[in-house]
């Protein structure tokens, strides 16, 4: 548990909700509120360098299951045999957290609430015995809430004995745990992201000079937000690289890039401060360099992956971030992420451009479109970003895949078309720029309010508009999967662009050394 | 790759595959993102296709069925109609035999699940799987 740098505790608004109406009633106040508590189901996720816990479920409470004995909060065993049922019944990785209320006065959301000596003495006994009926590498933990929706999570582990001599050593027993605090707490909606980040301090340090302009217009609050975010980039090609630099301009704290190519000669058109000097070395490389450059927030960090998010190893570091933004092109990397975007609650903001000629006229056709999938919102395969049949196709080699096209025109007949390099600079600027203004409206409440699914740009007609999608269809599955994080099979695999570059890499090698 | 290290929704798919349709389906090679299946008990249809009416094939499924699409079946002997159509998509000798050619298996059809015949049903769990045999005998039997 340990290994991880940092815990985060993610919930959805809906919860959020649900949670504070189970555990204070309007009327009441501070010191004669009862206090009041809940069991949960949660679900881990975990990425490099951040371990998640998602809460799934408010357990269901009777009467009587939870009692204020004046002298801390007694749990029926029949809640927690009521809690301990529904973890049985579901897939493996799911455990449960006792919630209790925190009375009391506190600051704003962003601080966190502080337990008393008491109700850490209770909930190590209480989760000490709960482990023991939950199977090995379930998640336990326990957690405090406040009125105004601050959260304290910790995390328990303790070893578990596989011996009777282990069960009855110290090693084993209730003061051998471990444990870890939620650093940062995430909301997630389908209109704001709230992320409280516990292990900073309250105010932020802003280069206030180079953020002049964006400060009077969302203020200190907003460029605190846009400093605290972690957001993730895959795909640095021709709209990743602006996404990479806007970003980095805006303020935006840290920066996790993934993508697996190379920089060359033929993308240098569109490669916005690539140098012909870094030709053949990997784009990550020179976005980070970019990134740095361009930063305004103090202390900003870059972490560079040379990966492909269509595989384990590059996604996992996606999962570190609080927001992604999707400008890999591949439909293998795009149901990934939308995948990513239910079952982890990380919201992935996708776009790109998709532009075909006609061969007899020549004339120049296509959209671009940028949509945002995660909780509350269409998926990306609702709004035929991609199909389950694209992303099945890109996953066979380079040699068996069709033309790759970004997104399904209904208009023509693609027998009539033929499609051209499909990446231009002034389209990745406008895709770049729409997918910025969305996160800043998913951080900073930013306008357009209320829109879901897709803005589109049709080409022909110079017009940019809302796709039709508002909802996924009534059989997607998808908003069945909100926070069920590694307990979700996310469909990676094996990402055969980038399998067939690393052979190639290992042949050169090998020829170097003969 | 052992059948024991592909993803557990597989792993459960054929399990149910097992259980429900062919005790005797077996996977025979794992290459990247896909599993080639051995189908034993594939039903031909008797009006089109000459004896033997139950055939053996390999099936390709994703190791991330069901949430991308079986693509493309190879057979030890050619499918030929009784009236002599030839099949779309018939590719003998193939790449794509190369992991089940030392079993036999050297005629490729790369149907796929959208393909000219239709969209297939949506995947959505384990359970598909036999959905996908359904898939396999409607597409040969179509030709």
């Amino acid at each position: 548990m340990n290994k991880y740098q940092e815990l985060q505790w993610v919930i959805t608004k809906k919860l959020q909700q649900e949670a504070l109406s189970t555990l204070f009633r309007p009327d009441e106040r501070y010191p004669f509120a009862p206090e009041r508590g809940f069991l949960g189901i949660i679900h881990p996720g975990n990425g490099v360098s951040r371990r998640t816990l998602m809460l799934r479920q408010i357990v269901p409470q009777k009467e009587g299951w939870v009692n204020d004995s004046g002298n801390g909060l007694s749990f029926d065993p029949q809640y927690f045999s009521s809690a301990l049922d529904i973890v049985s019944n579901l897939s493996s990785g799911a455990g449960i957290v006792i919630v209790h209320s925190h009375f009391g006065p506190s600051g704003p959301i962003k601080e966190q609430p502080k337990p008393s000596k008491p109700d850490l003495y209770h909930e190590h006994r209480l989760l000490f015995q709960l482990t023991r009926a939950l199977t090995e590498n379930a998640p336990v933990a326990s957690g405090i809430l406040a009125p105004n929706g601050a959260w304290r999570i910790r995390e328990y582990h303790w070893p578990r004995p596989h011996s009777v001599r282990e069960a009855n050593s110290r090693k084993f027993g209730i003061d051998a745990a471990a444990f870890n605090d939620a650093a940062s707490l995430r909301i997630v909606s389908n209109d704001i992201l709230e992320v409280y980040r516990y292990d900073r301090p309250l105010r932020v340090e802003l280069n206030a000079k180079a953020v002049d302009s964006t400060l009077r217009l969302w203020g200190e609050g907003g460029q605190e937000i846009l400093s605290r975010i972690r957001v993730g980039i895959a795909g640095l090609g021709g709209v990743g690289s602006i996404l990479t630099e806007f970003l980095a301009r805006l303020g935006v704290g840290e920066l996790v890039l993934v993508d697996f190519d190379v920089v060359s000669e033929e993308n240098l058109n569109r490669l916005v401060g690539a140098r012909r000097k870094e030709v053949g070395k990997p784009k990550v490389r020179y976005a980070a360099r970019i990134a740095k450059a361009a930063a305004t927030a103090k202390n900003f960090i870059v972490r560079p992956i040379r990966e492909s998010v269509a595989e384990w190893d590059g996604l996992r570091h996606l999962l570190d971030v609080d927001i992604l933004m999707n400008a890999a092109d591949s439909p293998f990397a795009r149901q990934v992420l939308d995948h990513v975007a239910y079952a982890y609650a990380i919201p992935v903001i996708d776009g790109g451009t998709i532009l075909l000629v006609e061969s007899k006229s020549g004339k120049v056709i296509g959209k671009s479109q940028v949509g945002k999938g995660g909780p509350g919102e269409p998926c990306l395969e609702c709004c035929g970003a991609y199909t389950q049949e694209d992303a099945t196709m890109a996953r066979e080699e380079p040699s068996m895949q069709g033309p790759d096209a970004y997104v399904q025109t209904d208009k023509y007949s693609t027998e009539e078309l033929l499609p051209r390099a499909p990446s231009v600079i002034s389209f990745n600027g406008l895709v770049a720029s729409l997918m910025v203004q969305r996160m800043l409206s998913t951080l900073l409440g930013f306008p357009p309010h209320d829109k879901h699914g897709q803005q589109r740009y049709y080409i022909e007609e110079g017009i940019l508009d809302w796709g039709p999608i508002e909802q996924c269809k009534e059989d997607c599955p998808k908003h069945d999967w909100i926070g069920l994080g590694d307990s979700h099979p996310v469909p990676v695999g094996i990402d055969p662009i980038w399998k067939q570059m690393r052979e190639s890499f290992t042949s050169q090698k090998r020829q170097k050394k003969k | 790759m052992l059948e024991s290290d592909l993803p557990a929704v597989l792993q459960e798919a054929l399990r149910y595959l097992r259980e429900q349709k062919m005790s005797d389906a077996r996977v025979d090679a794992v290459v990247d993102n896909w599993i080639y299946l051995w189908l034993p008990d594939v039903t031909l249809d008797e009006a089109k296709y000459p004896a033997p009416h139950q055939r053996g094939l390999w099936v390709r499924i994703p190791i991330q069925f069901p949430f991308a699409n079986p693509h493309g079946i190879i057979t030890k002997e050619p499918l030929n109609p009784i009236d002599g159509h030839p099949i779309k998509g018939h590719n003998p000798n193939h790449a794509m035999c190369a992991p089940v050619s030392n079993l036999g298996g050297v005629h490729y059809y790369s149907w796929t699940w959208s393909g000219e015949m239709g969209q297939g049903p949506a995947l959505r769990s384990s359970t598909d799987i036999l959905a996908v045999v359904a898939w396999v005998e409607r597409r040969i039997r179509q030709g």
